[in-house]
């Protein structure tokens, strides 16, 4: 398998998908440490799982729901809710940037 | 007029807001819309806070099945929940907790009186939160973030606007009779988006355009039948000058009943979508599926058929009584008091459906048999009585009787009075004609 | 160094008698400990914040289970009304409205929270040196690190500056710091305690834990927390046993099977490791050299996992509803959280993310049947001693090779302990062992452990 070709076109591809401001500098940087993490993790192309399927969780848990309540002692006011935001406004959370006003 | 002969490949998503008690992950009140204030029903986890966890709502899974039943679908006996990873600040974790691969619902349908429409899937999935968009800002309100969603999304087989529109008229009036959503357009608990490209009538059937465009924020039947039909022509008129229509997100604007461009999608997004690790998968036993079959209440294409069949009624009229379950069940409890008192129950629900009586869906309808019963009072007919009472009056129009049999007709009229007049009750009037012509004979 | 003992540097079951026999009051504890936290705390950057509330509520909390003895937690437990930054950048202001499930029972059950530990940033490292606030120090060696992410943790410990500490493993995060300062680390199964407020890294593998300065003080505070949380749905609906009734079993029969006996580079720490283990074959148990799945698969699939999961779990952090926006994530944060992003994306996932779940299933094949022939399997938890102050700069790739020894039991959920076995008599640094057993079988890690450690001679606190 050929080796990826790692480079700054990707990386600045991935830093927007991942909502990541990096510089120029921070990619050319970026681009190495990530051909470096790729090298090792490159090594599981050598194990052969041709035997067996994916494995996402461990406990082997299934139909964990809960009940159809509201449970007041988990929820907050609305001044818990807010406590932590940077800009607020009659109680709501503020964005303060424009956004496509295309949403329901 | 176009140029060409296009077709319609039109497919439907639908969004549909279950009401729940609590939310689809977390306990908050499931109540954006009545909310008196913003964020005041939100907690660690439907505000995406740091080491909050999902916990999936039983009710909501189970509600999707019923869903899936009513529109003839397939179950997943195994199904899990996904992340669709991107960023907005309506979503707050970075990701929507959604389905990908294995929907808990697939590959049913819906008739319309144009044709079949397979539904290709219906999953569950949670809500945003509300932005309100001002000139240099925008506010968000949580208290809708994480509210239980159903997704309904059909295959390309929309015929043209009136279909859609049936089609989504019949979908709602489904998911009212199941109890599990208002569907009230106006509050946002039933959205439609319509994927709307075309072909060239020429083209094969199984060909699909490289380009869609996504029509969203429709918030009626009508518009969106109006939102369909302007896309047609709009893109007719591009395909005509050799131009393939932008794939884009347009939104429609019922003012000037034309869409508009909100958000070009030259590329698909990348969702990244993996199997969420905060939550086991879901795992259904034949049995679950059947007493979940059991629980549905009879649908309204059932209701009507059977109403048709067991009172001979016609299929057009008892569609009309079954418009909503409480409609249905009024109507139906009307028929069966009727049968009881002999009245003819075409007669009785015509009356009511012309207004001739008035009522209201809440009466009880023995009331309102009453009532009508009272409106057509006819009495008892004692037929020798009146063979005597007209007797009496030909005795004592002996002029008239004469008049007849030399020829005059017409004095019948005047003889068929002064009967009803002795009789002096409610009888039919071609009867007493009949005893009168009788009688003259002699 | 002073003689004379002080009340913080006795174990918390020797302080738990002490109180029950009035023979120390917890006033005299925390004064001793207060002392000791201005000594220290600075020089060797501890605590992130401290809970000047701590003494108030201890006294308030004499007649619960712990009576009101000092616990550190690490800073990626959210407690409420105390920051919790996961010593990153952006939640350095954010003090949450709501409690950890671990420290909200920890606390009912009579706990108190010293303070906040310093961790590698989002629990990314196996040093402590990627914190934001910069490292900590190892307390036996102070040229030294001291081991991560859970370093603050470990190192509060073995500087006596609390009775035990929280701390949480995604793939060696309490073991191999517990294992590079000399301390216990009890890594319970995944899914035996509730992760509910406990800072997202990787979902699938995240276990909040104890270190503390022997094998019985863990259980005791483990006993406070452990057991099914209606807030967490991967967290095991089933009770959880009592872990102190583990402690002082006879392990007579018991089969240990040794792994990573002959991986490259190991030769001195296993050799040291052999020669200690021989206490466990004087107390009747079964001990040899086992074979088990090449662990160097298992660096490819906890990268590969973790990063993915992380770069998800990160996603909510845009500085909308509390701290600071995405342009104050730590290189190392912005590393992990690129390549997550990249192996679940498009055209690569299949070859990245569903090709490391799969290996991932080879390890739990692996270790179920290791485990038909084995009741413990026993490694070094760290290839060597506490590396030196600035290795982690060394490679992108630092943790995960630090961590070798420890991935395949973490991505498989299996339950560990590390036990001290062997300190440096010039460098005072530590070596630790890795004790590991079937998924939900702590009590074999737990006896195991226990007998270990009350017949050797490693032990700082046992063998004063």
């Amino acid at each position: 398998m050929s080796k990826q070709n790692i480079d700054q076109k990707l990386v600045k591809h991935v830093a927007e998908l991942a909502h990541i401001p990096i510089s120029d500098a921070e990619s050319q940087q970026l681009a190495k440490d990530f051909s470096q993490t790729l090298s090792v993790v490159d090594q599981l192309k050598s194990a052969d799982v041709s035997q067996v399927s994916t494995t996402h969780q461990v406990t082997g848990l299934k139909n964990i729901t809960r009940e159809d309540k509201v449970v007041e002692g988990w929820s907050f006011t609305q001044a818990e809710a807010l406590a932590n935001a940077p800009h607020v406004q009659d109680g709501f959370f503020l964005v303060p940037q424009v956004l496509n006003a295309e949403d329901n | 007029m176009p140029k060409n002969n296009y077709q319609l490949v039109c497919g439907l998503e639908i969004h549909a807001e279950l009401k729940t008690d609590s939310k689809m992950f977390c306990a908050c009140k499931n109540d954006p819309f009545g909310a008196q204030q913003p964020n005041i029903y939100t907690c660690p986890v439907c505000l995406g806070m740091p080491g909050a966890l999902p916990l999936a709502n039983r009710k909501a899974i189970d509600w999707t099945i019923k869903i899936g039943l009513a529109l003839n679908c397939q179950i997943n006996l195994f199904s899990k929940f996904d992340r669709k990873n991107y960023f907005y600040p309506d979503l707050p974790k970075g990701y929507q907790i959604s389905q990908y691969d294995i929907p808990f619902c697939h590959d049913g349908f819906l008739d319309t009186s144009q044709g079949r429409v397979r539904i290709h899937r219906v999953h569950l999935e949670e809500d945003t939160a509300k932005l309100i968009h001002h000139n240099h800002y925008t506010l968000i309100d949580f208290n809708r973030s994480g509210v239980p969603l159903v997704e309904i999304v059909t295959e390309t087989d929309i015929k043209n606007a009136k279909q859609a529109k049936e089609f989504g008229q019949k979908l709602h009036q489904i998911l009212r009779y199941l109890e599990v959503a208002d569907c009230d357009m106006e509050k946002g608990g039933m959205r439609l988006e319509a994927n709307i490209s075309l072909k060239k009538e020429s083209d094969a059937a199984d060909y699909l355009p490289d380009y869609k465009v996504e029509c969203k924020n429709i918030n009626s039947f009508r518009f969106m039948e109006m939102a369909i039909n302007y896309e047609m022509q709009r893109q007719a008129q591009l395909l005509d000058n050799g131009q393939v229509p932008i794939q884009e997100t347009r939104g429609f604007n019922a003012a000037t009943a034309q869409t508009f461009s909100q958000r070009s999608k030259e590329a698909a997004e990348d969702y990244r979508y993996f199997p969420d690790p905060d939550l086991p998968p879901i795992e259904f036993n034949p049995e679950d599926i059947e007493q979940i079959r059991q629980s549905l209440p009879e649908l309204p294409e059932q209701y009507a058929a059977r109403l048709s069949h067991q009172y001979q009624l016609s299929l057009a009229l008892t569609e009309r009584l079954v418009k909503s379950k409480q409609r249905a069940k009024f109507f139906e409890q009307i028929l069966i008091l009727a049968k009881e008192a002999k009245i003819d129950g075409k007669k009785i629900v015509n009356a009511l459906l012309n207004k001739k009586i008035d009522y209201q869906l809440t009466d009880e309808p023995k009331d309102v048999i009453n009532k009508y019963q009272q409106a057509n009072k006819v009495e008892a007919i004692d037929q020798a009585l009146i063979e005597k009472q007209i007797q009496a009056v030909l005795q004592e129009n002996s002029a008239a009787v004469k008049k007849y049999q030399a020829g005059k007709t017409e004095v019948l009229a005047f003889l068929i009075g002064q009967s009803m007049r002795k009789i002096a009750k409610k009888v039919d009037a071609n009867l007493v004609k009949n005893i009168l012509l009788d009688q003259l004979k002699n | 160094m002073d003689n004379k003992m002080t009340f913080n540097q006795l174990t918390l079951k020797e302080a738990l008698d002490g109180l029950a026999d009035a023979s120390l009051t917890i006033e005299e504890l925390y004064r001793d400990l207060n002392l000791a936290i201005k000594e220290k705390n600075q020089f060797y950057n501890i605590y992130l914040n401290l809970n000047d509330q701590a003494e108030q509520q201890a006294v308030l909390a004499q007649d619960t289970q712990l009576k009101g003895l000092p616990i550190a937690v690490k800073d990626n437990f959210c407690t409420k009304n105390l920051p919790t930054t996961a010593s990153s950048r952006i939640l350095e202001n954010f003090i949450p409205q709501y409690e950890s499930t671990v420290t909200d029972r920890l606390q009912k059950a009579g706990g108190v929270i010293v303070g906040k530990t310093n961790l590698d940033a989002w629990a990314h490292g196996s040093s402590t040196e990627t914190s934001d606030f910069g490292p900590t120090l190892n307390p036996r060696n102070p040229q030294h690190l001291p081991g991560g992410s859970s370093g603050g943790s470990a190192a509060a410990v073995a500087a006596d500056l609390c009775l035990a500490a929280i701390g949480s493993e995604t793939a060696g995060s309490i073991r191999q710091p517990a294992a590079w300062c000399g301390t216990v680390g009890l890594k319970p199964s995944y899914g035996r305690v509730s992760r509910f407020g406990v800072i997202a890294m990787a979902s699938s593998t995240d276990s909040p834990g104890v270190i503390a300065k022997t094998v019985e003080d863990a259980c005791l505070v483990l006993d406070t927390f452990a057991g099914p949380d209606p807030r967490d749905a991967t967290c095991k609906p089933e009770v959880a046993p009592k872990f102190t009734s583990f402690l002082d079993q006879d392990i007579k029969g018991l089969k240990i099977g040794v792994i990573y006996h002959d991986l490259k580079g190991l030769e001195e720490t296993n050799e040291k490791l052999a020669q200690e283990l021989a206490i466990l074959s004087q107390l009747g148990a079964r001990v040899e050299k086992a074979e088990a799945l090449d662990p160097h698969y298992a660096i490819g699939v906890y990268t590969v996992v973790q990063r993915a999961e992380v770069s998800s779990n990160l996603a909510r952090f845009d500085g909308v509803r509390y701290g600071k926006d995405r342009s104050f994530f730590g290189d190392e944060a912005k590393r992990r959280i690129m390549l997550g992003t990249f192996t679940l994306s498009k055209g690569y996932s299949e070859q990245y993310y569903n090709l490391a779940q799969k290996v991932r299933t080879l390890y739990l094949n692996d270790f179920a049947k290791l485990f038909k022939k084995y009741d413990v399997l026993v490694s070094p938890s760290s290839p060597g001693f506490a590396k030196k102050l600035g290795a982690s700069a060394s490679s992108p790739m630092f943790g995960e090779l630090e961590d070798m020894l420890l991935e395949a039991s973490s991505v498989s959920g299996l339950p560990g302990i590390n036990v001290p076995y062997y300190q440096d008599p010039d460098s005072q640094l530590f070596l630790g062992a890795n004790f590991i057993a079937p998924m939900w079988r702590e009590d074999l890690v737990i006896k195991v452990a226990d007998a270990f450690e009350k017949n050797s001679k490693w032990n700082t606190w046992r063998n004063r």
